[in-house]
């Protein structure tokens, strides 16, 4: 499908427009946040105790939370961390599915059967379930909770590259490719791995969204990061406390988890109706 | 392939996996923690303790021992002891089950009752306004963490409108003025039973936001689930059929086409059954729901290794059992399945 069909599939999708929009803006806050926020001490832990649970004014649009910290501050600082949590998680785990998916696809076989089974066993358990007991199992940090987060959601990748790389390897350019005696290495790395990977990447990118609730609730369960990270889930979490009197502590953190995950669940969205054909919006009469 | 011959392949495949899921958690529990001894008599634990702790938790022995003691102990119902509660794991799972499937079970009616209706419309009335609002409404309920909706809830519903209780699974002073008679562990189906209404009141009113909020995500699903299929459905030549011999719209929409669109609907029910299962760990410790979800957001920061295990293989076991439990129902219900 050519890129500029696929843009025009989006723009007609006011769910899917916005989605993009939204996560358009996430993206920049992430990339400017330094030149943003207000108070970039703040961000980083500073405390200014006499400041202390200020609702939210014009010099704080968020409020301040119990150490007397700007949390519209913080909360924007958090989006690097929560970007940088989702993109490292998912790299972690598209490194380990990807080469055991063409692998699994292409050599077949005992091997496949293996690795198969194995990607079963991983699928049966539910992922923030299994991040969760592994994040618990290497104890609380930022880093072990991306690491328990690839290994729950590596084998997703390994099955769907598999069963790409399983068709690909069967088309006529790879036989073609193979007649002219080229070597496996170059059949994998020229030609299965780039015909595979689309479903792969756009897959990736949906998980996204779940990857960083995730992320936020195992800090919320106190497993991902450590105060005074500027963590959304984490800054949730500490300002459940106070919340019933200091209602702006945990709404705005929470808010950005939501705007953040949303964004990315429609344009994952919009994306799964542009690639399978038969979801694809017309009109039923 | 006959009917039986795909179950026994069915459950020959369940009890494959759960042999591999039980090698996962093993590794988890004895493996992966740099030093289990340590972890087993605590941090202050002299070296003659490590050591001894060592030889008691068969430490010093080659893994493969390790890990069929580890079976044997697991299918003898000894799931270890708890740190924080120094009960038997598996006493405190029994003891703590009951409030988290009574939760699980409205969050889930509440998922099924608004959801399926919800998908139906959205589809019936693809590409309308109301469409964009109810994929919108079932995108947001997959995305809200559900955490931070439970607190909205309490802000909303206890602290501003003073309509419905913050947390807890009962008043108090119900307990004391007429006390449950434990007979299920269900509080609704308890105080029926016993014809206890003062108590079915208050049980109700607990119950309302903990399963509002655990019922976002399964409802989100739902409703994207049913719209997908239900989109698929509507074009078949049956469902044209029908509307063509001038039967009314509900009837073809409900009668015919939601009943070839279920089975996937079914699947995704019993997936999201066992995801909400770990999301009462977010969602009871927000309402101080005394279920195992509370139990597991108490047992992860006290370190409380025996406990974690124990749940994350109870919540598997369940999800195996269910995915089973529909693949079979619907190979019953649809022969096409089995022949795949």
């Amino acid at each position: 499908m050519r890129a500029f069909h696929i843009w025009h599939l989006i723009v007609k999708s006011p769910l899917t427009t916005a989605g993009v929009s939204i996560l358009v803006c996430v993206i920049l806050t992430a990339i400017f946040a330094p030149w943003i926020v207000p108070y970039p001490k703040d961000a980083l832990g500073a405390t200014q105790i006499k400041n202390k649970f200020r609702p939210p004014c014009r010099a704080h649009l968020f409020g301040t939370d119990e150490l007397g910290r700007d949390i519209f501050s913080r909360v924007i600082f958090g989006t690097r961390i929560s970007l940088q949590i989702g993109f490292i998680a998912i790299g972690l785990a598209l490194a380990v599915g990807v080469p055991l998916g063409i692998i699994s696809g292409y050599i077949g076989g005992m091997v496949d059967e293996l690795i198969m089974r194995v990607v079963d066993v991983f699928l049966s358990f539910p992922p923030l379930l299994l991040a969760l007991a592994i994040a618990a199992m290497l104890g609380p940090s930022l880093n072990n909770t991306m690491i328990a987060i690839a290994i729950a959601w590596w084998p997703w990748y390994t099955r769907l590259l598999r069963n790409e790389a399983l068709s690909v390897r069967e088309r006529d350019f790879v036989q073609a490719a193979r007649a002219l005696g080229a070597s496996c290495k170059r059949i994998v790395l020229k030609h299965i791995l780039p015909n595979s990977m689309v479903p792969v990447i756009i897959q990736a990118s949906m998980d996204l969204g779940s990857v960083i609730l995730t992320s936020a609730s195992l800090s919320f369960l106190g497993l991902g990061a450590q105060p005074p990270t500027p963590e959304w889930g984490l800054m949730v979490s500490v300002g459940r406390t106070y919340f019933l009197t200091y209602w702006w502590i945990p709404t705005f953190p929470g808010l950005a988890i939501f705007i953040t995950a949303l964004a990315f669940n429609l344009v994952g969205d919009g994306l799964r109706e542009i690639m399978d054909p038969r979801m694809r919006r017309r009109k039923i009469v | 392939m006959g009917l039986t011959s795909y179950i026994l392949r069915r459950v020959l495949l369940s009890l494959f996996v759960l042999m591999g899921v039980s090698i996962v958690t093993f590794l988890l529990a004895w493996v992966v923690p740099s030093n289990p001894a340590i972890r087993w008599v605590g941090p202050r634990a002299t070296p003659e303790q490590v050591a001894r702790a060592r030889m008691e938790l068969g430490l010093d022995r080659p893994v493969y021992f390790r890990y069929l003691m580890y079976m044997k102990n697991f299918l003898q119902g000894e799931w270890g002891i708890s740190i924080m509660t120094h009960q038997p794991v598996l006493r405190d799972i029994a003891t703590y089950l009951p409030a988290t499937l009574e939760l699980l079970i409205c969050g889930m009616l509440i998922a099924v009752i608004v959801g399926i209706p919800f998908g139906v419309i959205s589809a019936a009335k693809n590409v309308s306004l109301l469409d964009h609002l109810i994929r919108l409404f079932s995108i947001a309920g997959v995305a809200v963490p559900t955490f931070w909706l439970g607190m909205l809830f309490q802000l909303i519903f206890f602290k501003e409108l003073r309509l419905l209780p913050s947390g807890g699974r009962i008043d108090t002073i119900i307990m004391v003025t007429s006390p449950m008679q434990k007979i299920t562990g269900f509080f609704l189906v308890d105080s029926i039973i016993t014809g206890n209404f003062g108590a079915f009141k208050s049980a109700l009113t607990h119950l309302i936001l903990p399963s509002l909020t655990l019922a976002a995500y399964p409802l989100g699903l739902t409703v994207r689930m049913t719209r997908a299929t239900m989109l698929e459905v509507l074009n078949e030549n049956y469902v044209q059929t029908a509307r063509a011999i001038g039967l009314k719209e509900a009837r073809v929409l409900y009668i015919h086409a939601l009943r070839n669109a279920l089975g996937p609907v079914l699947t995704v029910l019993a997936l999201s059954f066992a995801y909400s299962l770990t999301g009462t760990f977010l969602i009871e410790s927000v309402f101080s729901w005394p279920g195992l979800g509370n139990y597991a957001a108490k047992a992860i920061p006290s370190a409380d290794y025996p406990a974690i295990m124990g749940l994350t293989i109870l919540v598997t076991l369940f999800y195996i059992t269910l995915n089973l439990f529909v693949d079979l129902a619907l190979a019953f219900l649809d022969p096409r399945i089995r022949l795949e």
